[in-house]
C-alpha cells in the first residue's frame, strides 16, 4: 500500500514537472525534447494514477497544470472508461463538477472550456450516469458545489438562473454549447436510443438558457444600457445554434416544437439589433434560413426583414458601396440573399409591397459595388450566384407553364441583373492587370466563368432579347471603339454560342455586328487599332460560332481575314489557330477561291515567331481541307507540292543539324515537320465515309494518280521527309509519333497522297525495334494499318506475317536473354499480336513452324504462346494484362478453327495452372480482375477440357514451391467448393469476381483487407 | 448530387478547382453530370495547367461511386485511354465510402496528378515511360501543361 502511494506522489510530482518543462519558454525551439516530454506525459494519462494526476493538477494554480489536469482526465475518459464501475464513474462526475464550480470563480476561461469538454465527453458515453446535465451543472453553480441529479427533481432552471452570476452563467453556456457540438461530432451510428433519449433530455434546458441570456441583454439594451461584455451573447447565440443542429439531426422535432423555440427564436433575431451581437446573429440566422426544415416562422422572416430594410440594415449595403468589404457587411450580404432566396416567390409576384421591393432593390444594388468582382468586390460574386440560382428555380415555372410564359416581373429583374453583372464583365487594362497576381486573375476568370453559367441560365426565360442586348453593346462600342465594352459584349455572345448556334435563333443580331461596316474595317484593319484582349476575344468567339459562319459564307472571307491576322500575336495565335482549322474544316466548299490567298497569307505567318509547331499544324490542316475539295487532282498536287516543298527544305535543314551535332534543335524541327505532315494528311481527307472494302478484286495498292501519276511529286516529297528523319536521324518517340500519324493519315483513303505502299509500313515497324521509347505507337500503327485492311486480309497477308515475325524475333531475343525482358517490349508486342487476332488469327496460328534463317528457335506460335505464360506470372501489371487480353481474345475465336483449338488444348493444361497460382493469392489485388477475364473465358467455351486441368491445379496448391506470397492454403474442400462455384457461375462476371477475389483474400490469409 | 451539395461546394471550394453541373443547350441544368476542372499542383512539373475532367453521377450514387473522365483523355499512369480516372477512392469495391465530397475526389485527383500510383497502371503509354524514362516523362507532362494552360 505504501509502496503504491509512494509511486502515486513520484508520479504526480513527474506529470507536475513535466507540464511546466513543456511549456517551459526555453524549450520551444527544442521539437526533440517537447516531443519526449508529450510522449512521457501520454504514458501517464493513460497510466494507472491519471486519475490521480489529473485530479491533483486540477486543484493547482498555474493555469498550465490546470489545462493539463482537464486534459488528463478527457484522455483517462476516453482510455479507461469501460473499466469505471458505475459508483466510480458516479463519483467522477461529481467532482469533475466541484472542480468546474470552484474554476468558475477564479478559474482562466481556457482551463474551463477544457474542463466543460472534459464534462461532455463523459456524458457521451454509453449509459454515462448523467442525464439533465445543463441543470444539475446549473444547480451546482448556485449551490457552490456538487448537487447530485437525483436531488435536482424539484429545481427549475428558470429557478436557478437568476440567482447565477455572469460567469456562472457563462460557464454553463460554455458547458451546453460544447456539448451540442460534441453531439453533433460524434458518430450516430453507435448511438443507443437510451442516450438519445438522455440528449433529448437537456433540449428544454439549452433552449431556455440560451433565451435567457439573450432576453436580459435585449431588456438591458432596450433601457438604454450598453452590452459591456459580449461574450455571453455571442455564446448563448451559438449555443442556440448548435442545439438546433442537435434537434435536427437527431429528429428530436417532438421533444421540443417549434412553437416552444419561438421565445429563443425571437431573442436571437432580436440580436440582430445590438451592434456587438448583430454579426454572429446574422451569421447564425443566415444558416438557419438555408436549412431545409426551418424553424423560422413567417413572423421571424418578416421580423429579419424589417430589420434588413432598417436603417442599421441598409447602412452594410452603403459602406459596401464605398468599397469597405469587412466582415460586418459581408456577413449582412449573406444574410440578405438568404432572406431573398426565402421569399423569392414574393420578391416577383406580380404585386409586389414596399419591403419587398426594398429587399430587391438591396439585392440588385449589390453590382453596383465598386472595384472588380472577386478582385476587389467580394459582393458580386455572392450576388451573381443567388441570380444563377434564382434563374435555375424559375426555369421550372417557365419551361413548366403551358405557354411557356413565367412571372413577368421575374423577366425583368433577370434582365436587369444581366445588364448590371455586364458592367462587372469588363476586363481590366494591361495596366491594371500588371499589378495583378496570378491568384486574382485566376479569381477574376473565374467569376467570368460564373457568369458564362449565369447567361446560359437565363437564356431559356429571356430568349434572343439577351442576345440582342448584347449585339446592341457590341455595335456601339464597336462605332466608338470602346473597346472593354466590346471585348465585353463579345465575351457574352460568345459564351451563349451554345444556345443559339446551332438553331440560327440568334442570326439576325449576329448579322447586325458582322455585316456592319465597322466590322468590315476591322478584320482589314490588319489588327493596328483592336487591342490585344479584345482582339483574343473576338478570334474565340469567332470559333465558337461555326454553324453560324456555314449559313453565312459570304462572312468567311473576312472573318478569316481577321483570324490570319491575329496569328501574329502570340495572345491570339493558339485560339486563331484552332478557329481557323474549324471554320475552313467545315465551310471547305465555300472557301476555294480564297485559297491562293490563305497560302500566301500561311508563307508569311511560317517565318513568324507564333509560327509554332501547334499553330502551323492547325492552319495546314485548315488549308489541306480546302485542297480536299478541289476536283481536280492536278490542281490539288500543284497546290500541295507548292507547300510540301518547304518541310523537305526544313527537314533537309533538321538533317544537317544534326550531323552537326545539334540534336536538340534538329530534333525540333524534325518534329515540326512531321507534325506538319500528318496534319495535312488529316486535313486532305474527304469529309465522306470511305468505303474500304470495295475493289475487292484489285491488290492493295493499285496504281492511281497519286502512286504513277504527276501526284507521284508529291507523294515523294512526303516518303522522302519521312527518310531524311528516320534514318539515321537522331529521332525520339515524339518524332516517332509524328511518324505514326504520318502514316495513319493515310490508312483511312482509298486514294490520295498519303496512301503508301504497304511495304512501306512494314519496313518503318522493322526500323523501330521493340523496347524503343515510342515502340508501342508503332505497333499500334502496324495495328492501323492491318485494320485498314481487315476486309480483304489475303491481299496483305505477306505484309501480316512480317509483321508478326518481327514480334516473334523480339520475343524469341528475350527469352534467350530474359534480363533484357522490358514490360513495355511485351505490352506493345502482345497487343499488336491481341488486335490482329480477330481478322488474322489464320496468318498466326499458321506458323507453326520455324522460319527460314531464325536456327534453332522454337516454332513461331509455340515461342508466342510460352511468352504469354511468362508474362501472365510476371510482376509487371500490364504486360499480364495485355497477355491476360490475349487468351481471352484466342478463346473467343471461332470453334472450328482447328489450328487454334489445337493451340489451345495444347497449352490448356500450363494456362490452368498459371492461373490457379496466381489466383490463389499470388498475383496483385488489381490483377485479379484481369486474369479471372481469362478464367471465365475458359470456364465458358472450355469447360469440359480445363476441367481435370483446373482440378489438378488447386489440388496442387502448396504441394509444391509455387511461392505463394502468403501461405494460407484453402483446405481441399473449400478448394473444390471453389471450383464447384466458378463452374456454376457459367462465366458470369460480376459472380466469378465475388468468388476469385474472396478465394484469394482467404489465401493471402486472414486480416487482409484493402489498404491502398 | 443536389443542388445541397452544389451550394456546399460554392462556399468551401479549394483554390482554382471548378465545379460544375452541365448545362444542357437548351439551359437547363444537368445535376448528373458536372463538369470540373483541376489545377496543377503548385511546385509540381503540374503546375500552370487546368484538366477539364466530367464527373458522372450514377443513379445509384452515393451507394455507387460517381465516374471521373478527363476530356480529353489526359496523359497519366493512372488514366485509362478513355480518360477514366483509376483511384481507390472512386472505385466501388475498393476505397469508395458515401460520405466521400465532390471536393474530397478533386483534391483526391489533384494529388494523384504528381504522384501516380504504379500499383494500378491504366494506360500502357504514360505508365511505360514513367516507370523508364522519367527525363522525358517529365519532359511530356510539361507539353501537356502547355496544351492545357490554366488561363
Amino acid at each position: 500500500m505504501s509502496m503504491d502511494h509512494s509511486d502515486q506522489a513520484w508520479a504526480i510530482d513527474g506529470a507536475r514537472k513535466l507540464v511546466l518543462e513543456l511549456y517551459d519558454p526555453t524549450n520551444t525551439g527544442n521539437p526533440a525534447k517537447i516531443n519526449e516530454i508529450q510522449e512521457l506525459l501520454q504514458n501517464l494519462q493513460k497510466g494507472p494514477h491519471a486519475w490521480v494526476i489529473a485530479n491533483c493538477l486540477l486543484a493547482e494554480q498555474s493555469p498550465d497544470l490546470r489545462f493539463f489536469g482537464a486534459l488528463t482526465f478527457t484522455v483517462k475518459v476516453n482510455h479507461d472508461w469501460h473499466n469505471l464501475a458505475d459508483n466510480d464513474a458516479y463519483e467522477l462526475i461529481g467532482r469533475l463538477i466541484d472542480h468546474y464550480v470552484s474554476l468558475v470563480s477564479g478559474g482562466e476561461r481556457i482551463v474551463i472550456r477544457k474542463l466543460a469538454s472534459t464534462l461532455a465527453t463523459i456524458f457521451l458515453k454509453t449509459n454515462a450516469p448523467w442525464t439533465r446535465a445543463i441543470l444539475s451543472l446549473g444547480a451546482s453553480l448556485a449551490n457552490g458545489k456538487n448537487v447530485p441529479e437525483e436531488q435536482c427533481a424539484s429545481v427549475s432552471l428558470q429557478g436557478i438562473l437568476p440567482a447565477l452570476s455572469e460567469n456562472q452563467v457563462t460557464a454553463l453556456l460554455y458547458f451546453s454549447k460544447i456539448l451540442a457540438e460534441e453531439i453533433g461530432r460524434s458518430g450516430a451510428e453507435s448511438r443507443k436510443p437510451e442516450d438519445t433519449r438522455r440528449i433529448s433530455e437537456n433540449l428544454q434546458d439549452a433552449f431556455l438558457l440560451a433565451e435567457f441570456v439573450l432576453s436580459q441583454i435585449l431588456t438591458h439594451n432596450a433601457s438604454g444600457g450598453s452590452v459591456a461584455n459580449e461574450i455571453p451573447g455571442t455564446e448563448a447565440i451559438n449555443s442556440y445554434h448548435s442545439w438546433i443542429s442537435v434537434r435536427s439531426s437527431l429528429q428530436l422535432h417532438d421533444t421540443i416544437s417549434v412553437p416552444q423555440l419561438v421565445p429563443a427564436t425571437n431573442c436571437v433575431i432580436g440580436s440582430l439589433n445590438i451592434s456587438s451581437l448583430s454579426k454572429t446573429a446574422a451569421h447564425i440566422l443566415t444558416e438557419v434560413m438555408s436549412r431545409r426544415e426551418s424553424v423560422l416562422s413567417q413572423n421571424h422572416t418578416n421580423a429579419i426583414l424589417e430589420y434588413v430594410i432598417s436603417d442599421v440594415g441598409t447602412a452594410h449595403i452603403a459602406s459596401l458601396m464605398e468599397g469597405d468589404f469587412e466582415d460586418e457587411n459581408m456577413t449582412f450580404v449573406e444574410l440578405l440573399l438568404s432572406l431573398a432566396t426565402r421569399k423569392q416567390t414574393q420578391l416577383f409576384s406580380q404585386t409586389l409591397d414596399d419591403k419587398h421591393e426594398k429587399v430587391l432593390a438591396l439585392v440588385h444594388t449589390l453590382f453596383k459595388s465598386p472595384g472588380y468582382a472577386a478582385v476587389d468586390d467580394a459582393a458580386s460574386p455572392l450576388a451573381l450566384e443567388w441570380w444563377t440560382e434564382a434563374a435555375d428555380d424559375l426555369q421550372d415555372s417557365f419551361l413548366d407553364s403551358a405557354e411557356q410564359k413565367g412571372p413577368e416581373t421575374a423577366k425583368i429583374n433577370l434582365a436587369r441583373a444581366a445588364l448590371d453583372c455586364f458592367e462587372k464583365l469588363k476586363y481590366p487594362t494591361p495596366e491594371e492587370l500588371r499589378d495583378w497576381s496570378d491568384d486574382e486573375r485566376a479569381e477574376f476568370g473565374s467569376f467570368r466563368r460564373d457568369v458564362c453559367d449565369f447567361l446560359l441560365a437565363i437564356y431559356p426565360i429571356l430568349g434572343v432579347d439577351l442576345v440582342q442586348v448584347f449585339q446592341a453593346h457590341a455595335r456601339a462600342s464597336l462605332t466608338n471603339q470602346e473597346w472593354r465594352t466590346f471585348e465585353a459584349a463579345i465575351f457574352c455572345i460568345a459564351q451563349l454560342s451554345e444556345a443559339v448556334d446551332e438553331n440560327q435563333h440568334a442570326d439576325d443580331c449576329l448579322n447586325a455586328i458582322f455585316f456592319c461596316d465597322e466590322f468590315a474595317r476591322l478584320c482589314e484593319d490588319n489588327g493596328s487599332t483592336i487591342p490585344g484582349k479584345a482582339r483574343q476575344t473576338l478570334v474565340d468567339m469567332l470559333g465558337k460560332y461555326r454553324s453560324y459562319f456555314e449559313r453565312t459564307q459570304v462572312l468567311l472571307p473576312r472573318a478569316l481575314t481577321f483570324l490570319f491576322a491575329s496569328l501574329n500575336l502570340a495572345s491570339c495565335a493558339p485560339a486563331a489557330s484552332k478557329s481557323i482549322a474549324h471554320l475552313c474544316n467545315s465551310c471547305r466548299d465555300a472557301l476555294k477561291v480564297e485559297l491562293p490567298a490563305f497560302i500566301g497569307q500561311f508563307e508569311l505567318f511560317r517565318t513568324k515567331p507564333t509560327a509554332t509547331t501547334q499553330t502551323m499544324e492547325r492552319v495546314l490542316e485548315g488549308i489541306a481541307a480546302i485542297i480536299q475539295t478541289l476536283p481536280a487532282d492536278e490542281e490539288k498536287s500543284h497546290f500541295l507540292e507548292g507547300i510540301l516543298k518547304f518541310f523537305l527544305e526544313q527537314a533537309e535543314i533538321a538533317r544537317t543539324e544534326g550531323a552537326q551535332g545539334s540534336v536538340e534543335p534538329a530534333r525540333i524541327r524534325g518534329h515540326m515537320v512531321l507534325r506538319c505532315l500528318a496534319s495535312i494528311g488529316r486535313g486532305l481527307r474527304t469529309d465522306e465515309v470511305v468505303d474500304l472494302h470495295q475493289d475487292k478484286d484489285q491488290g492493295p495498292y493499285t496504281p492511281t494518280f497519286w502512286n504513277t501519276g504527276n501526284g507521284a511529286v508529291s507523294q515523294n516529297l512526303i516518303m522522302q521527309c519521312m527518310r531524311l528523319l528516320m534514318t539515321d536521324f537522331p529521332f525520339d518517340a515524339a518524332i516517332i509519333e509524328a511518324a505514326c500519324d504520318v502514316f495513319k493519315a493515310g490508312y483511312t483513303e482509298s486514294t490520295g497522297p498519303f496512301v503508301f505502299p504497304p511495304s512501306l509500313t512494314v519496313d518503318f515497324v522493322k526500323s523501330i525495334p521493340l523496347g524503343t521509347p515510342g515502340a508501342d505507337m508503332v505497333m499500334g500503327t502496324a495495328s492501323a494499318f492491318l485494320a485498314s485492311h481487315s476486309a480483304h486480309p489475303q491481299k496483305v497477308g505477306e505484309e501480316a506475317v512480317a509483321l508478326i515475325l518481327h514480334v516473334y524475333d523480339t520475343f524469341c531475343w528475350v527469352q534467350e536473354k530474359p534480363e533484357l525482358y522490358d514490360p513495355e517490349l511485351a505490352n506493345s508486342g502482345l497487343d499488336f499480336l491481341t488486335r490482329l487476332l480477330p481478322k488474322y488469327y489464320p496468318f498466326l496460328f499458321a506458323l507453326t513452324y520455324t522460319p527460314q534463317g531464325a536456327g534453332q528457335r522454337p516454332p513461331v506460335i509455340q515461342a508466342i504462346s510460352n511468352f504469354t505464360l511468362i508474362s501472365l506470372q510476371g510482376p509487371e501489371p500490364i504486360p499480364l494484362r495485355s497477355a491476360s487480353q490475349f487468351w481471352v481474345s484466342v478463346l473467343n475465336l471461332p470453334n472450328d478453327a482447328q489450328a487454334v483449338q489445337q493451340t489451345i488444348q495444347e497449352y490448356l493444361p500450363a494456362l490452368c495452372r498459371v492461373l490457379i497460382t496466381q489466383l490463389a493469392g499470388r498475383c496483385a489485388r488489381s490483377d485479379i480482375e484481369h486474369l479471372t477475364d481469362v478464367l471465365r473465358r475458359i470456364v465458358f467455351k472450355q469447360q469440359g477440357h480445363a476441367r481435370p486441368h483446373l482440378t489438378a491445379a488447386l489440388a496442387d496448391l502448396g504441394n509444391e514451391q509455387l511461392g505463394q506470397a502468403h501461405g494460407h492454403i484453402p483446405s481441399p474442400e473449400e478448394r473444390q467448393r471453389f471450383l464447384l462455384s466458378v463452374f456454376a457461375a457459367r462465366g458470369s462476371k460480376q459472380q466469378t469476381l465475388q468468388l476469385v477475389r474472396s478465394f484469394w483474400v482467404k489465401c493471402r490469409g486472414a486480416g487482409f483487407d484493402y489498404t491502398g | 448530387m443536389t443542388f445541397a451539395q452544389r451550394k456546399q461546394w460554392r462556399k468551401d471550394h479549394p483554390f482554382a478547382f471548378y465545379a460544375k453541373p452541365h448545362r444542357t443547350a437548351q439551359g437547363v441544368l444537368d445535376m448528373k453530370r458536372w463538369e470540373c476542372g483541376i489545377p496543377g499542383k503548385k511546385g509540381t512539373i503540374w503546375e500552370g495547367g487546368l484538366f477539364k475532367l466530367d464527373v458522372h453521377f450514377p443513379d445509384e450514387y452515393p451507394t455507387k461511386p460517381p465516374k471521373c473522365k478527363f476530356v480529353p483523355a489526359l496523359f497519366h499512369p493512372n488514366v485509362y485511354p478513355s480518360g477514366t480516372v483509376c483511384l481507390s477512392i472512386l472505385n466501388e469495391d475498393e476505397a469508395w465510402k458515401p460520405a466521400i465530397t465532390i471536393k474530397q475526389i478533386l483534391l483526391g485527383i489533384q494529388d494523384l496528378l504528381d504522384d501516380p500510383n504504379p500499383e494500378s497502371p491504366a494506360q500502357a503509354e504514360a505508365y511505360n515511360m514513367f516507370k523508364k524514362d522519367r527525363v522525358a516523362y517529365e519532359k511530356r507532362v510539361k507539353q501537356v501543361v502547355k496544351e492545357n494552360p490554366a488561363i
